[in-house]
């Protein structure tokens, strides 16, 4: 009983986080099937590759395998994660551009049954906005708009002051809507 | 200042929906061992403590941390530090140490600040933090940690180079409080941006980023004629610092960039009196470059993406830049002879190991560790 109460007063990820540190393959999987969707969704839009964005979170997975014990706040597990997973896929865009490959996938990946044309098209349009931006751009956006970070924990994440942060986010915000022609 | 929260909306909406399209089945048995089987934990097998052991441990351990406490207590009570100090924001507040990173105490508890600076006398220290989530506030300390002043909402404050003044923005107003005499008034001339402004170094003059991001502008305290800056290869500006000639700003740009390519972050001069750019770096800095003058103004400094430069003031854009590691610049060494750096591990966050202060000669022969944990830091002026 005064284990099951003290594992209820820690949480859930706390336990889990803990079994795991300890080896629990089990518990690693359950945290897995818990985070990758949320990781996998950032990594999309800094890559703006499907592949490479497969790519970035395994990577994160494995260095999440190797570094959970270093993890202060347990209950932070979902930021962490979501921290590696667009560090990594920023790592991954700003070597890619490096070799020269194309790019962004700008449409090939929008086929995507059901969608509704001017949904498509707008969404072909935000694509080609996002292309035009850096990997460190597009970090902050997704971490802002994908996974709902606020200023500071951005800055936590990318190394930069918060203030910094607000400005290139605002930035970011006047230059996408001048792209998107909006307002 | 923000932008119109619809377009805000709307982008987020679409950003969402667009990330969606990575939201597929996955396996996640599949993938936890793959990522298992880059390194296996090496499971311990050193039993859980008994009941009596676990008690032994609890009693060590109050023992210590009674140790810790007095002293911490002591440190805290230490009426003085001879020399400049550095002031630094920790995991668990800020702290003034000595100018070789021995002895820090806690002077201030917070876990999230975005700016430190002392004033220009070295007595003040203005700390920007956020007491809860995206609600900011500036206060300003002495060393003994007390209070002098206090504001909410503040987004961006920045100290006068003569007496006690700060320049200080929140989200609709740009105000500069005198703590000396009280007084708080807007400038007769009022800037618009809220996020990057400077003093001129003789204090007569503010320079900011105009609202359309892609203009400095430079007003008079007095309310005499502005000056607009600018370059039409310019589209957004961040960080403007005055040289200490305050002839010439250097600012962060990214330039005008339409093309598949992405544009990356270069650092520009301007001359403050024609208002033309007169020199810059190529703009291929994947992050925002944080640019600083050397206390002579004959070189600049500045860090983006891992690397740090050293150059001579003209021509930057030779590429003949000293280089050393490093994430963040802390700053001029008073003499010149030496910068503070911030630099993170491979990976960084606020989960990651926290990073580290080193002071980094500029000719790159001599690093000197300075401080563990170190986020922000700034040094302490000597009169």
């Amino acid at each position: 009983m005064a284990t099951i109460i003290g594992e209820l007063e820690r949480g859930p990820a706390t336990t889990l986080v803990e079994r795991a540190v300890s080896g629990d393959e089990v518990a690693f999987t359950r945290i897995v099937a818990a985070h990758q969707d949320a990781m996998a969704r950032v990594a999309f839009i800094v890559t703006g590759d499907l592949d490479l964005a497969d790519e970035a979170t395994a990577a994160a997975w494995a260095i999440a395998w190797r570094r959970l014990g270093s993890l202060r706040d347990p209950e932070k597990l979902r930021s962490w994660l979501v921290s590696i997973a667009a560090n990594e896929a920023r790592g991954l865009a700003r070597a890619r551009r490096r070799h020269h490959v194309v790019e962004l996938d700008v449409a090939a990946d929008l086929a995507v049954d059901g969608m509704d044309p001017d949904a498509h098209a707008a969404d072909v349009d935000l694509a080609n906005a996002l292309a035009s931006l850096g990997p460190d751009d597009r970090t902050l956006l997704a971490l802002r708009y994908v996974a709902g970070f606020d200023s500071f924990e951005i800055a936590r994440a990318t190394g930069r002051s918060a203030s910094g942060t607000r400005a290139r986010l605002a930035r970011l915000l006047a230059r996408l809507r001048t792209e998107l022609d909006h307002g | 200042m923000a932008e119109p929260l619809d377009f805000e909306t709307t982008l987020a909406a679409r950003l969402q929906a667009r990330a969606a399209l990575a939201a597929r089945p996955f396996d996640a048995a599949a993938i936890a061992i793959a990522a298992v089987a880059t390194r296996p934990v090496r499971r311990l097998s050193i039993p859980w403590p008994t009941v009596t052991m676990r008690w032994a441990v609890l009693a060590g351990a109050a023992i210590l941390a009674a140790l810790a406490g007095a002293l911490l207590a002591g440190a805290l009570l230490r009426a003085e530090d001879t020399g400049p100090m550095l002031a630094v924001t920790r995991s668990d507040g800020v702290y003034l140490a000595k100018a070789d990173g021995t002895e820090p105490r806690r002077l201030f508890v917070t876990d999230a600040e975005s700016r430190l600076a002392w004033s220009a006398d070295g007595t003040l220290l203005l700390v920007l933090n956020r007491p809860k989530a995206d609600a900011w506030r500036a206060s300003v300390l002495r060393t003994d940690g007390s209070v002098v002043w206090t504001m909410d909402g503040v987004e961006w404050a920045e100290w006068s180079h003569v007496g006690h003044r700060v320049a200080w923005a929140d989200a609709s107003h740009y105000v500069i409080t005198d703590l000396d005499t009280g007084a708080t008034a807007p400038p007769v001339w009022s800037p618009n941006n809220t996020w990057s402004s400077a003093w001129s170094p003789d204090d007569m003059r503010i320079v900011v980023i105009d609202t359309d991001g892609r203009s400095l502008v430079v007003g008079q305290l007095d309310g005499g004629a502005t000056v607009r800056l600018t370059s039409p290869d310019i589209e957004s500006l961040f960080g403007p610092a005055w040289s200490p000639d305050g002839r010439a700003i250097a600012v962060a740009y990214s330039p005008a960039c339409t093309s598949p390519h992405p544009c990356g972050w270069g650092i520009a001069i301007f001359d403050v009196v024609t208002g033309r750019k007169i020199d810059g770096t190529e703009p291929t800095a994947q992050g925002l470059p944080d640019v600083q003058w050397s206390p002579d103004g004959t070189r600049l400094a500045w860090v983006e993406a891992g690397t740090g430069v050293v150059a001579d003031r003209l021509p930057l854009g030779d590429g003949g830049g000293i280089r050393f590691r490093g994430d963040l610049l802390a700053g001029w060494a008073p003499d010149g002879r030496s910068l503070l750096v911030r630099r993170s591990g491979p990976d960084f966050g606020d989960f990651a190991p926290p990073p580290k202060l080193w002071r980094v000669d500029v000719d790159g022969s001599h690093e000197v560790l300075l401080l563990e944990d170190a986020w922000q830091t700034a040094a302490q002026p000597t009169p």
